[in-house]
Order: C-alpha cells, then structure tokens, then sequence
C-alpha cells in the first residue's frame, strides 16, 4: 500500500547505518552515565562536589532546565491547536514528545539528587502538603499524566495507518496501541473532542507546573529566591526554552529524515518570531527582577546579585545574558537572518542560556547564605556531569527510538488541513513579518 | 509543657570551643579531614562563626547552633514530613523517613542543617566513643542539634524513678553542660521563674534574624557595655 | 504472527526478569540492613562515672569520664573540683581522642633500622625493660651519661619521677608549662614572696593585660574561662572592662573593649609609661606604698625621667592621648589588675608587677596574692639541653624523653637529627609517636592519663591548697606501661642506688603514700559538693578543720572517689607579710630612655637593616622579604600533648570558616598592595623555605608585621597531625622562631 506520506512512514520502517552508529554513541554515554550513578549510589552524593551550604547544583539545575522544557511541547501545541493555527500541524507531535520524554528526565534528575532515592516513595507514604516540593510531586505527576494522553491521542489514526501495513512484533505493538481504530466516523468525532478537552486542560497544568518549580524557590526566605515573580518568570522562560527546544528537534528531524516538504522555512520562521516575543518577554522579566533587587539595596540581596554580576558568577550570568537576550534578539529580529539556521543558531543560543540561568538561580544564592558560614566555589564532579551527559544522550537516544516506532509527523492531521498555504500567525502586527 | 531555650551571653562567652567539641562527642557528630572541610562538608551542630551583629565595630564570634525556631522555615518544606517540630519546641528530625532532599537545609537562613553526604565513618579504634544513646545517621540524611533531646529522656527516666518532677539541673544540653565562661544557660522559657526567662528579658537579649519571623528559641545577650 | 512466546524470548525475558529482582533486592537489601544497623544502635547500656584529671595542661581539673558498660565515650568536668567545676575545656574534652587514637603506640619496640626509613620491633615489656635498664647501667657511671626531659608538673608522682632520675646520676631538664609559676621568681624579685602570684581575674573590675592569654589559655584555663565570665558579668560589681595590649589580634583581643597593637619590647616601654603617666599625676595611692616603698624614689625619678608620654608613644607608636586615658583609666577603676602572660620575659613580668604595685593590687580583691608554700620551680629548660645536644655541647649516653614532646619547641626541625646523631640511645616514654619520639631507638609507651594513677598539685589559681588524686578512670586499652612500676623495674634491673631510691611497686603506692599523708595531716577535706558551697562552709567554721573522715581508709576511698582533696584556708596577706620581711618593694629601676629600636632585632640581615631604616626616604628597590612574621599557637592546639585529635584540628581557624587551616593575619591595606582579598590563597617565602596559608584581614594590625599560626606537628604524630598543615618553622630557617622572621607573602 503506497502512502501520500511515504516520507514520513519510510524513517519509521527503515533503520541506516547513522542511526545505529549515532544510537551506540548515544549509548555508550548513557551507560558511561550509569556507571557513575552506580558509583553515587554507592558512595552517597559524597561522589558530587556539593557540600554545605550549596546543597543543591547540575542536577536540581537540571531538574529546572527540563521542566521548562518539557513546556515545549504541550503548551504550544495546545496553544496552537486552540487558535487553530494551520501551519502548527507538522510540528505538534515533535513538540509533544520531547513534553513527554523530557519530563521523565527532570523527574529522573530529582531522584538522581536525592540522598535517598531508595525512600523516594516516602512522598507518598509520608505525605507533607505544606511542602512545596510535594506541591511539584503532585503537578508534575498530573502534568505528565496528562501530556501522555495528549501525545497519545492525536497517535491513534497513524498507529493504526502503520498497523495495516506491519506484521511482527511491529504489527503486535501497532495492535494493542490503535485500540481498534477503524475511521468511523464515531470514532472520528470522539478523538477530536477528546483532543480538544484534552488541549484546554494541559495548559493550566503547564502553567501550573512551572510555577510550582518556581516556588520550590521562593517560597523559601533565601535572597534572590524569595522573589513574587518567580512563577511567571519561570513560565516565560520554560516557554522560551520549550520553543528553542522544539526548533533544534525540527532542524534535526528534518535534516535526518529529509521532511524538507513538511517542514518548510515558514515554520521555522513563525516558531522565530515566537521565540523573538519570548526572548524580549525574557527580558523584561529579568530586566524587572534585577533591577528590583539592586534598587532595593537589601545587604543579603545584594551580596547574591554582586556574586551574578561582578562576581564568581559573573562569567556564566553575562554568558547567560548574551545568548539568552543578544544572540536571539539580534537573529531573530532581523527577517533576512531569521533563515532556517539563523532560527536553529538563535535556538541552540537560548537553550544554552535558559540552562546558565536555571544555574545561576540555583547556586548563588545558596553560595552567599544569610549566615556566616564557610562557603567554597562549588565546580561539578565528574559524576554529576556524567550523569548530565547521560541525561541528555538518554533523552537523544529515546527521540530516536520513537522516531523509529512512531511517525514524527502527524499524518491525518495535514490530510485533515485545508488545503490553505502556510500563514504566518503574527504576521499583521510585526512590521518585519514574513509576507504569505 | 515546657518550652525549652537556650541564652548565651556573648559578653561572657571566650569563643574557647569546648561547646563545639562536647556536641562533636555527645552526638556522634563525624570527623573531617581538611578536604571535607574545605569542600562545605565539615560536620557539625554547633560552630563558632563570625557574625557582623548591630553595634558592633567587628564581628562577634557567635556559637551557631540550631536555633529551634518556634516557626522554623526547614519543617514547612519538608516533603515527608521528616523533620517537624515537636510538642515541646524542639525541632526534631526522624533520620529513616528523610529522604535526603535537602530542602529543608536550603530553606534554613542559618545554615544549620548538615547533610551526610558520605556515610559516617570512624577508624575502628574510635568506634567505642560512640555515645549510645545516639542514633548514628546513614549516609544521605539530613541532621541537625536537637538540644541533645536523648538527655532530656534520660532526665525523665530518672526523674520518673526517683517519682518526682524533672528539675531545672536535670536536663542541660552538652555544650551548655561544659561551657568553662558560664555563657551559655539553659532551660523551660515557659516558666517565668526560670533563668533562662529572666535573661531572655534582659535589655542585651536579642534573636538572631529574628526579623525573619523565626521565633528562635536560642537567644543571644548582646556584647557591650 | 504468533503469541506464543518461543523459548529464547522466554529465557530472555524469564533471566532479565530474575537479574532485575535479584540486584534489585540485594540493594534494597543493603540499603535495610544499613538502615537496621543505624536504628539498632541506640541499644542503652548501663552508665557509669569514673573520676579523672586532666592532663592535657597543667590546670589539673577534675574530670568525670562517661562509661557505658565500661566504655569511656566521653569526658566531662567533675562538679565537685573546685578547678573545673563541672566545666572542661576543648582540648579537656578531646583528652578522649588521645585515649582511642588509632595511631597511638600500641606497646614497647625498638628501632631496627637507624637511619633511612624508620622500622621497628615490637617487644614483650620484660624484654623492653631489660635492654633498657642495661642501657641506663653503662650511662650511669658517666657524668651526664643520661639527660632525662619531661613535662613540668608538681605533685607526688613527678617527685618520685625525679628521685629516680637523680638516684641515676641524670641530668635533668623540664619542658616548661605556661602556669603561674614561672612568674612566681619575678614576683619573688619585687616583692620578696617566695611563691606563685595569684591573679584574681573574677573580681577584678578593669584588667590591663600585657599580652596575657586570658580567654585562650592563660595560666589554668577553665578556671580562668570561668573568671573571665564572671568578671564580664559577675553579679556584684559593673561589667569588667579589659583592654588588651598584645602583638596580634589573638582572641584575647577580639574579646577586649579596646585592642593595642605592641611587641612585647614595646609592651614593656607602654607599661613603664603608664606607671610614670601614674606617678606624674600622682595617681597612686602614697600612703599605701608609704609603708612598703623600698626603692620607690629611686624609681620615681627614673620612669618619670625616662618614659614621658612623648618618649614612650615614638617608641611605641601608641598615640601619647592614649597612654594618658589608659594611666587614668586604670587609676580611677576601683578594682584594676594588671595581668601578664606566664612565658613573658623578664622585663615585661617585672614591668607588670611594678604596675600592680603601683594600682595597690596587692593582696587586694581583684589583684594581686601570692600563694607561697608550693615547692619552687626552678628547674632546667628541657629547650636549653637539647639545644645543648644539637650543638654537640652535651653528648649523653642515653638521652630519655618523658611523656611529652620537647622536640616540639625547638626552632629547626633540622635540629632533630643532630640530637639523634649526638646521642647514643635515645629512649621514648611518649604513649605517641610524637616528634621526639620518631628519634627514639626504644619505645616504652606509658599509660595516657585516664588509664593512670594520678596525684598531682594543679597549678595555681586556686587560692587554696589542693591535691588532684585519682585510679585509673578506665582499664588500660593497649600495652602500656604505669609509669612509676616502669621506673621501678628499671630500678631493679639496675640495681644500687637506682633501685634504692624507688621505695614504690607501682603509682598506686606513690598515690597511696600522698593519700597516707594528707590523712595524717588532719586538714582540708576530700572535694565536697560544690565548690562554692564548701568554701562557705569552711568561713562558717573558721578555717581549716579535720577531714570528717572516721578512718583513715574511709578518707582514701572518699578522695579517689570524688577526685582530689583540698584546704581551702589560704592567707590573704602573703604579699604584704613578704613585703614587710622583705624591706619593702625592690622596683626594677629603667636605666636609660626606652630606646626606638626595630622589634626585628635578630642580627641583621640585609633585609632587615632595609627594614629598619623606615625613617630614611623609601629604597629605590623593595626588600625582599619586607614583612615581619611572627608565629603563634592557637589556643585550641595543645603542644604539651598529643596532636592526633581531629575535633581540635576543626577548631583551627574559627571562627573565621577555616576549618584545618593555616591562617597567617595580615593588616588590610598591606594585603590591598599584594591584591591579596580576605580568605584568599597566599605563599609565604622567607630567606629559606616557603609555606602556603590562608589569608585573614586584621584591622589595626601594624601593617609591616604579619602573623601566621602554626601546629607544632610532625608527620608522626598521627593521621591527622599529618593533615594539618606544613612545618612552619622550616620558614626560620637555623635562626630561633621566638623572633619575627622576615618574609614575603603573595597570592598563591
């Protein structure tokens, strides 16, 4: 049976040599990484190079950086879906995956730092609700419940497309997943209400989700984390990490997989426009953070912010303001650099910056504490960067796979499109807009 | 119930450090080595450090301990409810429940929750100084002063046996126990006869960070005139 | 396509399924049973108290020793000495550690090999003692064929130390301890009081104190710990004001209402001024001194001559308001003392004591008492003979070590092996591996204290008499010896005098012998309840009275058991019954103005003289060592004793946050030029060898000196002596470390 979406079906069946030598790379890391959580478990997180009183370092970094960028996916394309913006169509499911698997590895990097992990179930048996962290237990728990679903459910029609053309333990799997999708029209009218529920309820959770790691912080009276605008302030920036996020995915999926016919430079140019109004959104709330901090002139407050700006921390705060405001701004503001590389350039640049500011949050604070005592320049074992890498490969590792299981392109979802060219969505209000 | 409290007159104390060594033997606290040290993980309850206090041209070299906040900012955090404040005031930790998240030693403004981050360790021939009537920690859980909690169970037990009421002398925690310039007193706030009452009175008194909304139960008498 | 499972997937996915459990439950097992260890533990044995002294200083405070089923797992004060008073201090409390520590001796040896690697073998103690005492029998006859060196303590069981020592022809020298009575002889000078001074620090109201230690270690430190909290904030009197003249900023300082930066030359030059500032506003009291003036015209005319203000603040660089306002200040106060550090020189003990005198501290509360009646120190300087012996000067047969480490207050560690190489055999009692010990051919480790019989006269500070008398607090953990049964064997084995003078088997006899003897004395009484109590108890009856023992056993048992015995009676007008005797106050007449000289004084070096000469425009090029450094101890690291206790090595360097560290003190705007910032890394370099050390800011420091601390450890004390930190006085080079050393220090 020959498919209209040939291309997008063909990667899914077809496993090259790059896969595989990019998958034993990818695993090599990762179980290099498993063998220094082997070591941590082992020798405690003595093997890290935390200590009193910076407590937390990479990994609640990590655990930030991936929350927010699990905000990819859902958000947006719940977003998108909502507004019914045409030209999200071959990007959604992209989106979506990264939600999901991502958020596996911020959760993951909770229990990495843990002291415990073997007692983690203890949140659950001991339960303390004025414990923010059991509030992020809670939301990220929904969260993720819910983005499954909603990754799941726009799957059905293309599982069930692949089911009738596989057999084997492929045919088995396609089976069970379809749940016996035939295309009746029934069956057509549930899944789009249940997608459509299901894309209004996902966003609140995001939000909330972010928010709730936000106030992991500043519920606490430590300076520069006790601060009002941290939830917000952690939406924006998950989202701004989330769009830079999928459009690194896009640039490396249509690469790979030669999806240029689906994933054209308008797209990359809508998601850089987005992403031009989060970097000056990301901006704004700094610029409003900071200020407040130094105007307010507080000795505790202001001992932190100096350690940002002109101290210890200075390097990575002025390399997190660069490529999270001037790298992005200035490619993305310009219509003739906001090219395909120039979106996929501004991306990388943002996700690099989103991470140095989840680390600049989290250990400078925790290196001026209120009280006296000794403090050290804390610098990151080779166990907790291994487990870094890992957590990355792992991540890279388990998107290829899905890739070759699932399509990365939703199918019926372009056939169910009118067949309207691609719109720019903000095109209008922006002078530099790309023109249809 | 008694509401257990702590003055230490820094007029009086020498910053000798008997305090911290009688804490150090009393509760198991382990040894470091000057690496450990120097890498944040020194372990210990109670410590001198120099704090800038108001009034004062240089820092004052203050023993830092616990303060037995009567609204600490570590319980509240706590996901599992691990450490708690307990009926009479004392913050207590329950060392298998924790779950080693650390949140509530980054919730602390006085940085006083020591994690272990390896498990404790002392060469064989130092084993037996152990003091029994301490729990050891394992690797991975929070700790922190518990105004030597199992001497006031050891108080009461006496107390009990002897068929009377726990006295003012029964229960002294050890640092106060040994402390040679007699800066540090100890005992039930709640009671207005009580020393501890009348020095937490004194125009000297004042609570570090108080301003925080702490409510410590640990009180300092302000150096000076 | 088929569901059923082939048998290769199902031996896949059976023995995956089996590896998962299985490393599964053996870490959930390892992980339980290490949680079921630690809830385990709190297993309550039965809790006993055994009385103890410390020996950690010469302070000699009662300790109780916590034992769960016979185990000592801590130490604490015991309430009834009327020293400590239920109060122990750091070093007190890590006594414990010296008791458990790993790398402590575990019986006697001897050197197999004499140079290279050190390599011992372990041998029985009847060995032991028979190589010795044969060893000890051919020096005997040589005059000075054995130099014996040992801690200076007084009390029966130093005596028969000594009686044995004497009986074998030794030469004997003693590692001096900073107690009251090395000031004893320059109180003795003034005022003709054959004693030690007793500095009534409690209910003092205003304290000069020239460099003296007060809150870190000064003279017997619990019991002036606890006088210093009371003078702060006695009930009675207004809170005491204490202005601190010292070198550096030592703890002492930080603690005072006002901090002098001054040498100790120049400490004596203030002191001097502050009398003539006195004597010029005739701020003493005449009518006082009247009776007792002796020489006091003569001295008059001197100081007032010599040391005016305008003299004394160019030598000292103290603004000459402030030598006015102290003179004032410590004439007005209405209990002053002037307090001294008990290894001061001469000239600035003399320069104290004329100030006390002046102030009308004598035998006044809150001054100064002589307690006489003790047995005078005047004993040889262990540094002097083994200073002697590296030079070659004194060449002993066997040279023995006591149960300290005097090598430690030697200046080179080069010295060392010169010792080794001058001496035939050298001998360590030390239950350690110390530095004097690495040297030794023969280890003969003895009991630590709490394992010991102990008699001993703690040092003055108490105005009483009394007797620190203890058994053994906890059975011997090792194979050490007791120390009098090991002289007494050696005595046997050698025979003659030697064994003559040892009327004792072991120290129970010696101890028992004292205990005899303070029975029959029918005086003073066994350490009763608490301190203050008795003290009360003995006015209300007028003085001394018999010890209310029935019998003679029954007063034995009561002082082992509580700990020590005391008389409380003491004669407050010793002083002043001296002076009578004496003809009055013999003042230490200045000579000559107080000479502007450099502190730096050592024989010039070409740095030294660039040094000196700030009077001349600055060199066209920089010295190159231009600071002065000085070295100190900090009070929680005890040199005296064993230096393998890691609690104290965290105290190091508090409060500041460093903890095991090195800290060398610096002036802020010296450390600005060098852009060294508080806490940062430097590299001290002098003329021969170079250290690393952390800086610290002092504020008001003189801003050419520099002031580091130092542990007088060596790589064989112990795995943790190893940790601490290089030897520091590899920085001085061959010249004596008492003097400043010139160096430079710059970022690391």
């Amino acid at each position: 049976m020959s498919d209209a979406h040939e291309a997008v079906i063909q990667p899914i069946l077809t496993i090259g040599p790059v896969f595989r030598r990019w998958a034993v790379a990818l695993g090599a890391v990762v179980a290099w990484a498993a063998i220094a959580w082997s070591w941590q478990l082992w020798h405690g997180l003595g093997a890290t190079n935390l200590g009193r009183p910076i407590y937390w370092g990479l990994y609640i970094t990590n655990f930030v950086f991936f929350i927010g960028v699990s905000h990819a996916g859902t958000l947006i394309s719940a977003i998108l879906r909502i507004v019914q913006a045409e030209w999200r169509r071959p990007i959604t499911r992209m989106a979506e995956v990264i939600t999901v698997l991502v958020l596996f590895f911020g959760v993951g990097n909770v229990v990495l730092d843990l002291g415990r992990p073997d007692r983690a179930l203890n949140v659950i048996l001991h339960p303390h609700f004025r414990s923010p962290l059991l509030w992020d237990v809670s939301s990220i728990t929904v969260y993720l419940t819910a983005s499954s679903i909603y990754l799941y459910l726009p799957l059905i029609p293309d599982i069930a497309r692949l089911r009738d053309r596989t057999s084997g333990w492929r045919g088995r799997l396609y089976r069970r997943l379809a749940i016996g999708w035939s295309g009746t029209p029934r069956q057509w009218q549930r899944l789009e209400r249940a997608i459509g529920v299901m894309a209004v309820l996902v966003i609140p959770i995001a939000v909330s989700v972010h928010t709730v790691v936000s106030w992991v912080f500043a519920m606490t009276i430590q300076p520069m984390w006790h601060s009002t605008i941290f939830g917000p302030y952690f939406v924006v920036g998950a989202i701004f990490s989330g769009i830079a996020a999928i459009i690194t995915a896009m640039a490396i999926v249509r690469r790979v997989y030669h999806l240029e016919r689906y994933l054209r430079p308008e797209h990359f140019s809508n998601l850089g426009l987005l992403l031009l109004v989060m970097t000056c959104l990301w901006f704004y709330f700094t610029f409003a953070e900071y200020l407040t901090t130094w105007y307010g002139h507080e000795p505790r407050e202001l001992a932190v912010f100096n350690a940002k700006l002109s101290g210890p921390f200075a390097p990575l705060f002025w390399m997190m303001f660069v490529s999270c405001f001037v790298v992005p701004f200035v490619i993305l503001a310009n219509p003739r650099t906001r090219t395909i590389a120039g979106t996929v350039v501004a991306s990388i640049s943002v996700n690099v910056g989103m991470w140095l500011e989840r680390f600049t949050i989290v250990v400078p604070s925790l290196s001026n504490p209120r009280a006296p005592v000794l403090t050290f320049m804390y610098r990151p074992s080779w166990v907790e960067w291994s487990l870094m890498a890992g957590c990355f490969a792992a991540f890279a590792l388990l998107y290829m796979g899905f890739t070759k299981v699932f399509p990365i392109i939703s199918m019926w979802e372009l056939e169910a499109a009118a067949p309207v060219p691609v719109r720019p969505v903000v095109a209008a209000p922006l002078p530099m807009g790309v023109r249809p | 119930m008694a509401r257990w409290g702590l003055v230490i007159d820094l007029d009086r104390c020498t910053g000798c450090q008997a305090c911290v060594v009688a804490c150090k033997h009393e509760n198991n606290v382990p040894f470091s080595t000057p690496e450990t040290a120097r890498g944040g993980r020194l372990m210990t309850w109670l410590q001198l450090v120099a704090a800038d206090l108001p009034g004062r041209p240089t820092a004052s070299a203050l023993p830092l301990m616990c303060q037995q906040c009567d609204r600490p900012p570590c319980t509240d955090v706590c996901p599992t409810s691990a450490t708690y404040l307990n009926p009479e005031g004392i913050v207590a930790q329950i060392y298998p429940r924790c779950i080693g998240c650390r949140y509530c030693t980054n919730a602390c403004p006085y940085a006083v929750k020591v994690f272990n981050w390896t498990a404790p360790d002392w060469p064989d021939a130092m084993a037996p100084m152990r003091n029994p009537d301490v729990s050891l920690r394992p690797k991975g859980v929070v700790e922190t002063c518990t105004f030597c909690h199992h001497r006031l169970i050891a108080a009461r037990e006496r107390a009990r046996a002897a068929g009377r009421e726990i006295a003012p002398d029964d229960y002294v925690p050890a640092c106060v126990a040994t402390c040679p310039a007699e800066a540090m007193v100890f005992g039930d706030l709640s009671d207005p006869h009580s020393e501890v009452a009348a020095l937490a009175g004194s125009p000297r008194a004042f609570r570090w960070m108080e301003e925080l909304g702490t409510q410590p139960k640990v009180i300092y008498l302000r150096e000076g005139e | 396509m088929s569901d059923n499972l082939t048998r290769r997937d199902f031996l896949l996915y059976g023995g995956a399924t089996i590896a998962g459990v299985t490393l599964g439950e053996l870490g959930r097992r390892t992980l339980a049973a290490a949680d079921a260890r630690a809830a385990a533990w709190p297993s309550r044995g039965v809790e006993t108290w055994a009385t103890t002294v410390c020996r950690e200083c010469a302070g000699g405070c009662g300790v109780r020793v916590r034992l769960m089923d016979g185990v000592p797992v801590k130490l604490e004060g015991n309430p009834l000495c009327p020293v400590a008073r239920g109060k122990l201090c750091a070093k007190g409390q890590a006594a414990i550690e010296s008791y458990y520590d790993p790398d402590r001796l575990v019986g006697p040896a001897r050197r197999t090999a004499r140079s290279g690697q050190p390599a011992w073998t372990r041998l029985t103690s009847t060995e032991a003692i028979a190589l010795a005492a044969e060893r000890l029998r051919q020096a005997i006859a040589t005059p000075a064929g054995i130099v014996v060196l040992a801690a200076d303590e007084r009390g029966p069981l130093a005596d028969a130390w000594t009686r044995f020592w004497r009986a074998a022809n030794a030469r004997l020298a003693w590692t001096p301890m900073p107690t009251a009575a090395r000031l004893g002889p320059r109180l003795e000078v003034l005022t003709g009081a054959q004693g030690d001074p007793v500095f009534d620090l409690e209910r003092a109201t205003y304290v000069l104190s020239f460099g003296a230690p007060i809150v870190e270690d000064w003279l017997s430190g619990v019991w002036t710990q606890r006088s210093f909290g009371r003078f702060r904030r006695g009930s009675g009197h207004a809170r005491g004001r204490l202005v601190q003249i010292d070198s550096r900023r030592s703890a002492t300082a930080r603690k005072a209402d006002e901090w002098l930066a001054a040498t100790v030359e120049q400490q004596v030059i203030l002191a001097y001024g502050v009398a003539s500032v006195l004597l010029r506003e005739n701020r003493v009291d005449r009518a006082k001194l009247e009776p007792l003036a002796g020489n006091f015209d003569a001295f008059e005319r001197q100081v007032t001559t010599y040391y005016t203000p305008d003299n004394v603040a160019s030598a000292t660089g103290v603004p000459v308001v402030t030598i006015l306002r102290l003179a004032r200040e410590l004439a007005s106060a209405s209990r002053p003392l002037v307090a001294v550090n008990a290894d001061a020189p001469a000239a600035l003990a003399d320069a104290v004591f004329t100030l006390d005198a002046l102030v009308g501290a004598f035998d006044r509360p809150g001054g100064v008492f002589a307690k006489t009646g003790d047995p005078v120190l005047d004993r040889a300087d262990a540094v002097e003979a083994l200073r002697d012996v590296a030079a070659g000067r004194l060449r002993p047969k066997v040279l023995v070590f006591g149960d300290s480490s005097p090598l430690r207050a030697l200046d080179a560690p080069a010295d060392a092996s010169a010792i080794a190489a001058n001496c035939d055999f050298v001998i360590s009692l030390s239950p350690y591996l110390d530095e004097s010990a690495a040297i030794a051919d023969f280890l003969l480790p003895v009991d630590v204290a709490i394992e010991s019989w102990q008699a001993m006269l703690p040092a003055t500070a108490v105005a009483a008499d009394l007797v620190a008398v203890t058994r053994p607090a906890v059975p011997r953990r090792l194979e050490t010896q007791d120390r009098a049964a090991l002289l007494q064997s050696l005595g046997t084995a050698i025979g003659g005098s030697v064994e003559a003078a040892c009327d004792w088997r072991s120290s129970e006899d010696v101890v028992g012998a004292e205990l005899k003897r303070l029975a029959r004395a029918a005086r003073g009484t066994p350490y009763a309840t608490t301190y203050e109590t008795n003290w009360v108890r003995q006015l209300e009856s007028g003085g001394w009275w018999a010890s209310p023992a029935d019998s003679e056993q029954e007063f034995v048992d009561r002082v082992l058991t509580v700990g020590g015995w005391i008389d409380p009676w003491f004669d407050p007008n010793q002083l002043t019954e001296a002076l009578h005797a004496h003809g009055g106050l013999a003042f230490p007449i200045p000579e000559s103005p107080p000479a502007v000289r450099d502190v730096a004084a050592s024989p010039a070096t070409s740095e030294e003289v660039a040094l000196a000469a700030d009077v001349v425009p600055a060199p066209v090029e920089p010295p190159r060592f231009p600071l002065k450094l000085f070295a100190f101890t900090p009070a929680t690291v005890n040199p005296a004793g064993n230096l393998n206790q890691p609690a104290l090595f965290e105290l190091l360097g508090q409060p500041e946050g460093k903890p095991w560290r090195l800290w060398v003190e610096l002036n802020p705007e010296t450390a600005a030029q060098q852009d060294i910032a508080n806490g940062a890394a430097v590299r001290i370099t002098s003329a021969h060898a170079s250290i690393d050390a952390v800086a610290v800011h002092v504020t008001g420091l003189p801003p050419e000196t520099a002031a580091l601390s130092f542990v007088p450890g060596g790589p064989t004390d112990g795995r943790w002596a190893r940790l601490v930190g290089p030897d520091v006085r590899q920085l001085w080079g061959e010249d004596p470390a008492s003097r400043p050393c010139a160096v430079r220090i710059a970022r690391s």
